[in-house]
């Protein structure tokens, strides 16, 4: 039977969210205050996934909008995308 | 064992390993001499043991050993033990001299007790670190060597013009905590370059990548870790290093997101995970200094472990790009999983060294109430995971098997180096009060709290999550990635135009103005009766066909240009001459 990769990822995401949950619930007995808001259930599944989203896309936006260049810009020769160098080891 | 600076063990190592021919001869040595500085460390060397020497009239101190020299002593003599077998397949006995000099040295700035030491040290350091990228063998690693020399002689002069300005406004020559002056901030400039802050920091990831594979691995052990103890023992406290170090976390997480050079990815973690240990020499406290410590520990042996990994990978395919590797994770699964040890060591993962070190640097934040800095430093943990953890093992080994890409034998020694190094990762991880007890401060921290192993497990793992859902975004692009270096590098082509071209041009017509005279004093040295008869020959073609015609070699330069300054050098001499005699 082969699974749908994207009904396994849900799956993936749902069950981790659950086992999550049941972990912060019963393991932990006291949160350590972080700052305002990091106590709440299930922050840090958010935070992780919400600031890994955000990282990708902001540097990506400012990566294609300013910084990354197809062109070398110290010798205006085309960046290859196979440079197979070598190295003395 | 004496009290004496550990350097001199390693630069007698380097001068032996330079001048001997047997090659097994070279590579016990450059292996022994680390382990018998960390015997050294270990039985021979106390806090508060101390060696000076008078200089001219100064009284330098090239040895002074306390809990925070000891702590970095440790872990150099152990990265420099590693490097050395990752590089026992080395042959170019340059690079194994450069390669112990640099440790040494490192280890010179680390013991230094007085300022003037420290700068010598400093200076070598650069020197014989230059080496290690000239000798990458890339097309880039000469240029780049260079460019990472002339920063760190800016940075090195930096630190010196502090230093003096120290000396002359009545400072000490003892190394402690400096104040706001302007030597305080000359020198802070200095060791800032070396700790890659943001935006010094462009050379590191500039440089380190077009090293040789063994040459990274040292070259991420030593320069920024050296940084981070000189401001841990002169600027703790100073409150502009929280900031620059939590931009500095972040920085490196937004670049590394860019980066398609596999190792270049790796550099620029290493300025977010010195980030860390900068924070916490800015924060000051006796926990965040620890914490600075700890983390710079710990850091050395994991992206050690991680410059070996992504080397290997180098080694063996001949590739260093994300875009022309992977699919070969089964070709070399070894490598694959000590790598991800690295990985998640500086993930900060439970029961890995980065989960007991990193934490504590964020403590010390979190007891100072610097909210805003917790926060924005577990976003730079996400980012950690996200490119060392997923992004580049997934890039470079996994995805759809590629049989196009040829991967040859990785040599045993560099798997052993990689396995020593891992188990040190995993053993810090479990056992941390081994590292905790090196600190130069008791440690009353306890990182395996419920809470803290549960809330580390769900954000890396909903990092995962984001990773995977967004895979397809990020995979190596063929770019190059504008950084602060650009300036320099632009600016030094500006530099050349402006400068260099005419001051060539310059010497070039005087180098030819000056053969050409010896070249026409040489021929009437050697045949007078030459030169005479040729005068007479211009004579009678002058009186044949003029004056004018017969001197108009004179405006031919060079040779007319140069008779012409003889001869106005002779009349401006002759009337000062006359004027002064009068």
């Amino acid at each position: 039977m082969k699974i749908d990769p994207r009904l396994a990822t849900a799956l993936v995401i749902v069950v981790g969210i659950g086992l999550s949950a049941l972990a912060e619930l019963y393991l932990v007995d006291h949160k350590e205050f972080l700052f305002e808001g990091s106590d709440l259930l299930l922050f840090w599944v958010g935070f992780g996934f919400v600031g890994c989203v955000a990282i990708v896309v902001l540097s990506k936006w400012v990566g294609h909008a300013f910084l990354m260049k197809h062109n070398d810009p110290y010798t205006g020769e085309h960046v290859e995308a196979e440079p197979g160098e070598g190295s003395d080891g | 064992m004496a009290s004496f600076p550990p350097v001199v063990i390693m630069v007698v190592a380097a001068l032996l390993v330079s001048l001997i021919p047997v090659s097994i001869v070279r590579k016990v040595i450059a292996v022994g001499a680390p382990l018998l500085v960390l015997a050294q460390l270990i039985w021979g060397l106390e806090a508060g043991d101390s060696w000076k020497l008078t200089w001219l009239t100064m009284e330098l101190e090239p040895l002074r050993a306390d809990a925070l020299s000891i702590v970095f002593g440790y872990v150099f003599a152990i990265a420099a033990a590693l490097g050395g077998i990752y590089a026992w397949h080395l042959g170019d006995r340059f690079q194994q001299a450069a390669a112990l000099g640099y440790a040494g040295t490192s280890l010179g700035v680390v013991f230094a007790g007085d300022l003037l030491t420290l700068v010598l040290f400093w200076e070598l350091m650069a020197l014989t670190s230059a080496y290690l990228i000239w000798a990458g063998g890339f097309p880039g690693s000469r240029d780049a060597g260079t460019r990472y020399l002339f920063v760190h002689m800016v940075g090195g002069s930096t630190l010196l013009a502090g230093v003096l300005w120290h000396l002359g406004t009545g400072g000490s020559l003892d190394f402690t905590l400096f104040e706001g002056s302007i030597a305080g901030w000359l020198v802070l400039g200095g060791f800032a370059i070396n700790a890659a802050v943001v935006p010094l920091h462009a050379w590191l990831s500039d440089a380190y990548p077009e090293a040789g594979v063994a040459g990274s691995v040292f070259l991420s052990a030593f320069t920024t870790k050296t940084a981070v103890y000189v401001l841990a023992r002169g600027f703790a406290g100073w409150e502009i290093l929280i900031f620059l170090g939590v931009i500095m976390a972040l920085y490196g997480v937004v670049f590394a997101v860019l980066e398609n050079d596999i190792r270049r990815l790796l550099a620029y973690h290493i300025i977010s995970q010195v980030g860390y240990m900068v924070a916490g020499v800015g924060i000051g406290t006796e926990i965040a200094i620890n914490g600075a410590a700890a983390h710079a520990f710990a850091h050395v042996l994991y992206k050690g472990l991680l410059f070996m990994g992504a080397g290997a990978a180098i080694y063996a395919t001949g590739r260093r790009t994300l875009t022309a590797l992977g699919g070969i994770a089964h070709r070399m699964p070894t490598v694959v999983v000590l790598y991800m040890v690295g990985a998640f060591a500086i993930s900060a993962f439970p029961l890995f060294s980065g989960f007991v070190s990193k934490s504590l640097v964020i403590y010390g934040a979190e007891k100072e109430h610097l909210y805003w800095a917790v926060a924005l430093l577990y976003l730079a943990s996400v980012g950690t995971f996200l490119h060392t953890g997923l992004k580049l093992p997934y890039f470079t080994w996994f995805g759809p098997r590629r049989d196009d890409i040829q991967v040859g034998r990785v040599p045993r020694t560099m798997i052993v180096a990689m396995f020593l190094a891992a188990v040190l990762c995993i053993g810090i991880g479990i056992f941390p009060v081994v590292l905790y007890n090196l600190l130069p401060y008791k440690n009353t921290y306890e990182p395996y709290t419920a809470d803290h192993v549960v809330r580390t497990l769900q954000m890396l793992g909903f990092t995962a999550v984001g990773f995977w859902l967004l895979r397809g975004r990020l995979g190596g692009e063929a770019t190059i990635t504008i950084d602060t270096d650009w300036l320099y590098r632009k600016a030094g082509r500006l530099v050349g135009i402006l400068v260099q071209t005419p001051l060539e041009a310059t010497f070039t017509c005087f180098e030819v103005l000056v053969n050409g005279i010896a070249r026409r004093l040489s021929v009437l040295a050697n045949t007078p009766a030459a030169g005479w008869s040729g005068l007479l020959r211009l004579t009678s073609y002058a009186q044949r066909n003029g004056a004018e015609a017969a001197l108009s070699f004179l405006g031919r330069p060079p040779v007319g240009f140069a008779l012409a300054a003889v001869l106005l050098t002779f009349a401006v001499v002759i009337l000062v001459a006359q004027a002064l005699v009068r």
